[in-house]
């Protein structure tokens, strides 16, 4: 398993995302309803809005998953960041970077994935907007326009305050 | 290069989250300027302010959506009266279905459906 690189960037990155006050708070029906918008969409058993903390992905909104968090080094989602446009794997018993991941080879035995980075500003990023499936999947550029849409979506609430905070 | 200007579709649902991301999806793959409309009301104000190429209308309850294609068929907007027209419905009965139909409207797609199913569609209206 190749554990999730730290970006050079990752002091100003977590600068970010702490900033936004959103770590550990309760569910907000506002990504809730994005969340189920994608999974429904999308027909897949697991979406989330995973935030990349400095050592652990914490899940702001989640479907199809029953833990608030996992450690950061084996995620989908730490590799996700590292770049603006979406990670992309169609099965990941085909990709020697997750081929023997623990939860490829164990609970929730992920076989596919595609996360959307979200850039909280330009070259932070936080977390994404991502998709499992447990099953292989193609995903083709009318599916990756929506992620991105739904992502973009994603991105705007975080910058607007939450009115109930 | 010379870049063919998108054809216009006015979208009209009640669900903001639909319309946004079907709008935001058909525009960055350049397949029409959709315009959204969260109301018939307000779908009378833009058919009767702006020319359209194609129309997806949510029936919702009542008869308002059908006065909004026969407006449009009577030459009664801005738009041409043979405008490309799919409505779309939480349910439709026999009646209703017949009566669309009479209208010409191109497709009746009962929800709930997928955006890249829209998607589709959007494609098809706009493409004449």
């Amino acid at each position: 398993m190749q554990v999730a690189p730290i970006p050079a960037n990752d002091p100003q990155r977590l600068a970010a995302l702490r900033a936004l006050l959103i770590l550990d708070t309760p569910p907000e029906q506002r990504f809730d309803r994005l969340i189920a918008f994608a999974a429904d969409e999308f027909d897949v058993p697991i979406a989330l809005l995973s935030l990349v903390d400095r050592d652990r992905q914490w899940f702001k909104s989640k479907i199809g998953l029953e833990a608030c968090e996992t450690g950061r080094e084996p995620s989908f989602c730490g590799h996700a960041i590292l770049a603006d446009t979406t990670l992309l794997i169609c099965d990941t018993l085909l990709d020697p970077r997750f081929e023997d991941n623990p939860m490829v080879i164990g609970p929730p035995f992920i076989r596919f994935y595609a996360g959307a980075p979200l850039q909280i500003e330009p070259g932070l990023r936080i977390g994404t907007l991502c998709l499992i499936d447990i099953k292989p999947r193609s995903f083709d550029a009318t599916d990756l326009a929506i992620l991105s849409t739904l992502r973009d979506l994603v991105q705007e609430e975080l910058r607007c305050p939450a009115p109930e905070r | 290069m010379v870049t063919m200007p998108r054809k216009k579709l006015l979208l009209v649902d009640p669900h903001s989250l639909f319309r946004r991301t079907v709008a935001a999806v058909a525009r960055e793959l350049n397949l029409a300027d959709v315009h959204e409309a969260s109301s018939h009301e307000v779908a009378r104000q833009l058919l009767h302010s702006q020319h359209f190429d194609a129309l997806m209308l949510d029936i919702g309850d009542g008869l308002s959506a059908l006065a909004i294609v026969q407006d449009v068929r009577s030459s009664g907007t801005a738009s041409d009266a043979a405008l490309s027209i799919a409505v779309t419905a939480e349910s439709c009965d026999l009646a209703t279905l017949k009566l669309f139909k009479q209208m010409q409207v191109r497709r009746i797609m009962l929800k709930p459906f997928k955006v890249k199913t829209v998607l589709d569609v959007v494609s098809e209206l706009v493409s004449d």
